[in-house]
């Protein structure tokens, strides 16, 4: 665990593999503004985009190409 | 292998003069090149889009290293052909609305491509046969049943708008209904809900959307190693996506922040670290990712040919720093995750934990240590996404987190 307020990682390492939902976008983190504002976005997590996004698993994310490895959209873990 | 490398020659001794030597110049040229009128907002399989490929293709050639655009092909790319009109008459007044500010397609809506005017109707109401229906954002799904069920115009919905007031493009979603579906600002959704419960309500609206297959390409680079052969050295690949969502009909999206920062701050660490000849060092790859915006595609289709054990580090947004980048890790990246930190701590930079929805997660759904690294995008998928709001000091902090971070992971390797 690394405790740092210049470099470094902001509590535990481990977080990462499992972090909040609040603050990240499909592929954005909309950080010029609080996580309220990312809310209303439609980031990833956000109702609006979880709605629009529950038949297709995922925020802005198709399921992957026929023949690739990836073919599970839920598995990479995205929203809805 | 080679093992004849002095300390001294190894990256992490002389680490200050690489992270010295990155430039903000350079990174904002290379934003202010992608954010520019002939890619056109880069959305996958479009002219601008292949053309940033290629301007990529041959920026990481004259770094030396061999080059390869890698084609695959994207589905259900949803394309806004025309501007959509939205607007509401009541009592003989008429009130014209503005796209993307005051609604905005939703993804599952069918193509409308002429303006059609029908009535408006409360969701509950039982007449709802060529109406449109105004539906809470909760009940939109229920909304296309019924509306489908009964022949109505469309849906009206509500999405939130970001800080600024604009509602962001997306351009890939859940399957398309059978009705048009708009989406509107939640204060125009309240409007016309006060209005319908006072009388009658007319719409007039539009939504020329389609769905579109396309050709996508990686921009696949891989430098010359020293130890070439040696199956045992340290993998590194860096990526970020170049696509963006694409320019609406006669409105840019220079898609500056999402993702031409995170592109220039790769390539400006490419620049430095493919400077080095290092024969313990990792082997660099970078992979600049085409239709992450229409889901992923890209990585999806790069993932399962990396050799196993390889590093993925994936930079999607290096605009804004606001107190800490956001990192999330998949896969075995235990290791890469504290090296990461490391270079963190060496460079300044504080990183939290939060989710990073790219083109990472497929990597570490291939079972590869994978990371994904936020640093903001102001203007997120709006015309306002220009290059001038890139920060130049947040792609200096982002460019030296991955040389710092290569170079700690070159420090290991074993000569």
């Amino acid at each position: 665990m690394t405790n740092s307020t210049s470099g470094g990682f902001i509590g535990d390492l481990a977080e990462a593999f499992a972090p909040p939902a609040a603050g990240g976008c499909c592929g954005a983190t909309a950080t010029s503004a609080s996580e309220a504002d990312q809310e209303a976005t439609g980031c990833c997590g956000s109702p609006a985009v979880a709605q629009e996004a529950e038949q297709a698993g995922c925020c802005g994310q198709a399921p992957a190409p026929a023949g690739a490895q990836v073919t599970d959209a839920t598995s990479t873990g995205c929203c809805g | 292998m080679t093992s004849t490398t002095s300390a001294a020659a190894r990256p992490a001794a002389g680490l200050g003069a690489l992270l010295e030597a990155v430039s903000a110049e350079r990174m904002q040229a290379t934003v202010h090149e992608l954010a520019g009128d002939r890619y056109a907002g880069r959305r996958v399989g479009t002219p601008g889009g292949q053309a940033a490929a290629t301007w990529l293709a041959e920026r990481l050639g004259e770094l030396g290293a061999t080059t390869e655009l890698s084609g695959f092909d994207v589905a259900n790319v949803r394309e806004l052909y025309a501007t959509p009109v939205l607007e509401w008459s009541t009592g003989g007044k008429t009130q014209r609305l503005e796209h993307r500010r005051d609604f905005v397609e939703h993804l599952a809506s069918a193509d409308l491509a002429h303006p059609h005017r029908a009535p408006l109707a409360a969701h509950s109401d039982s007449d709802l046969r060529g109406r449109w229906i105004l539906a809470e954002p909760s009940d939109w799904a229920r909304a296309c049943e019924r509306a489908e069920a009964h022949g109505a115009a469309g849906v009206l919905t509500a999405r939130a708008t970001d800080a600024e007031g604009w509602m962001p493009k997306m351009i890939a979603g859940p399957p398309t209904r059978q009705v048009p579906v708009i989406a509107l600002r939640p204060e125009v959704h309240a409007r016309l809900a006060e209005a319908l419960a006072r009388g009658p309500v007319q719409v007039t609206g539009s939504m020329p959307l389609r769905q579109t297959s396309a050709r996508g390409h990686n921009v696949h680079a891989r430098f010359p190693h020293p130890a070439e052969g040696d199956a045992g050295r340290v993998r590194v690949l860096l990526t970020a996506h170049y696509d963006g969502v694409g320019d609406d009909p006669g409105v840019r999206l220079p898609a500056a922040a999402d993702n031409a920062s995170g592109v220039a701050a790769v390539l400006e660490a490419t620049r430095i670290l493919s400077a080095l000849t290092v024969p313990a060092g990792p082997d660099l790859t970078v992979a600049f990712l085409d239709a992450e915006e229409a889901g992923a595609w890209g990585s999806a289709h790069h993932a399962p040919a990396l050799p196993p054990g390889t590093l993925v580090i994936n930079l999607d947004g290096a605009a804004r720093l606001h107190q800490a980048a956001s990192v999330e890790a998949g896969g075995p990246a235990h290791a890469l995750l504290t090296t990461l930190d490391q270079a963190a701590r060496l460079t300044g930079l504080a990183l939290r934990a939060g989710a990073m929805a790219s083109d990472n997660r497929r990597y570490a759904a291939a079972g590869l240590a994978a990371i994904g690294i936020g640093m903001g995008m102001p203007g997120y998928q709006t015309p306002v996404e220009t290059p001038d709001r890139v920060e130049p000091d947040t792609l200096v902090a982002a460019a030296r987190l991955l040389v710092a971070t290569v170079g700690l992971l070159a420090a290991r390797t074993p000569a």
